[in-house]
């Protein structure tokens, strides 16, 4: 039957207040065993892991690996009450992404283990991509329609440097361009998008 | 680069420096500086809006990547044709034929890729764009670079149907493909579509 309906609404659509709960007052309640303070501290720090995380692996299935290994040890230090200075927390996050990348093949035993102990935690973070046969999410559908403003150059560098992973060097063979000029083809497209991400949809926008 | 919690940290130098660190362009010193100050905003009071934006970005660009979007504006008959075979995906193509006035019918419930077919022939020409408006008159969007298929010249636009739906739902879309032709740009078609049963 018809399917003129309105998308259904996401996080993505519904306007934040940026401002949050410290990470020091989000580490005093998670370890006193509140659970949902506990995902927010995590989810804050998602971005800044994945981010460490691409920095030292192309495909994307090891980014999301590497980001598991390390937010289940934070969820585990976090329930130990390991955590001895919240305020720097952020440090002691990225001193637990660099142990994990210092030595995966450790982490990847215990990763089991922690698995099978603090998986559900995990799970209850709900920062999957959508499966096959989901309707994609409001961001990718955003992200689709800013793409198809982008002229074919820039929509290539998306293409090659965060869907392929490609080097500015292989970027630049590609595009049959200077190493300097990808980069700035690259720096430059990242801003445009961010300034197309940032507002409504075009098609919302028109019809509101 | 200081850590600071006061200031909103969206800034075009801190999605620079986000791309050079993924990349490697960072030297060791100012990669650990880097990763300090990455985890101090992820600390701080506000969101790092930077990172989650990029972040977001790169995994919704791999997402699509997977799930045919071919980061190019638009694509091949055989190309469509070899999608709707493979059955991987439930894809409806909207052939909205010759330029003109249409009535458009929604697409069967459950459809995941919308196929829009512009029946122009847009053969020995370049920098194919197409202006979308709401009225014919003021403009929405301009898709640009457009690409069109080379044994027929028609322009074969896939999305994911909840962009279609956004786009198509509304009561008429006025689209005027324009396409450059030995120098100079000219209007090649215009459609008039309106919401509606066939």
């Amino acid at each position: 039957m018809a399917n003129w309906g309105p998308m259904p609404a996401t996080a993505a659509t519904v306007p934040t207040d940026a401002r949050e709960p410290s990470v020091a007052d989000l580490a005093a309640r998670a370890a006193a065993g509140d659970r949902e303070a506990e995902s927010v501290l995590c989810r804050r720090f998602l971005p800044a892991v994945r981010t460490f995380a691409r920095r030292r692996l192309r495909a994307a299935d090891a980014v999301e690996e590497f980001t598991q290994d390390v937010l289940l040890v934070l969820i585990e230090a976090l329930r130990r009450g390991a955590v001895e200075d919240p305020p720097r927390l952020g440090g002691f996050v990225l001193g637990i992404c660099r142990n994990v990348a210092h030595d995966r093949v450790r982490q990847r035993e215990r990763r089991e283990a922690l698995w099978q102990r603090y998986g559900t935690a995990w799970e209850s973070l709900q920062d999957r991509m959508p499966a096959d046969d989901d309707v994609p999410g409001y961001d990718i559908i955003h992200l689709e329609d800013c793409l198809s403003r982008l002229s074919q150059r820039a929509r290539d560098v998306v293409r090659l440097a965060y869907a392929e992973a490609k080097s500015h060097r292989e970027i630049a063979e590609r595009l049959a361009t200077s190493e300097t000029n990808a980069r700035v083809l690259r720096h430059r497209t990242l801003i445009a998008l961010r300034g197309c991400i940032s507002e409504r949809m075009s098609w919302e926008k028109a019809a509101a | 680069m200081t850590s600071d919690d006061a200031p909103p940290p969206q800034n075009d130098g801190w999605l620079v420096c986000l791309d050079d660190y993924v990349e490697g362009a960072l030297s060791g010193q100012e990669m650990d500086a880097f990763e300090d100050e990455l985890f101090a905003r992820a600390a701080g009071a506000r969101r790092d809006e930077d990172t989650a934006f990029f972040d977001a970005m790169a995994r919704n660009a791999a997402w699509l990547a997977r799930h045919a979007f071919g980061f190019r504006g638009g694509s091949t008959r055989q190309e469509v044709e070899a999608l709707m075979a493979s059955g991987r995906r439930r894809v409806h193509l909207m052939d909205l034929g010759a330029p003109g006035p249409k009535q458009l019918s929604a697409w069967p419930e459950g459809t995941q890729i919308v196929v829009t077919r512009v029946g122009v022939d847009l053969r020995g020409t370049t920098d194919v764009q197409v202006d979308v408006s709401f009225d014919g008159q003021t403009p929405i969007k301009t898709f640009r670079d457009c690409e069109y298929d080379p044994t027929d010249g028609a322009l074969y636009a896939v999305c994911h149907e909840p962009l279609a739906r956004l786009a198509f739902g509304q009561p008429r879309v006025v689209a005027q493909v324009t396409a450059v032709r030995a120098g100079q740009r000219e209007v090649v078609g215009v459609y008039d579509a309106r919401r509606g049963a066939p």
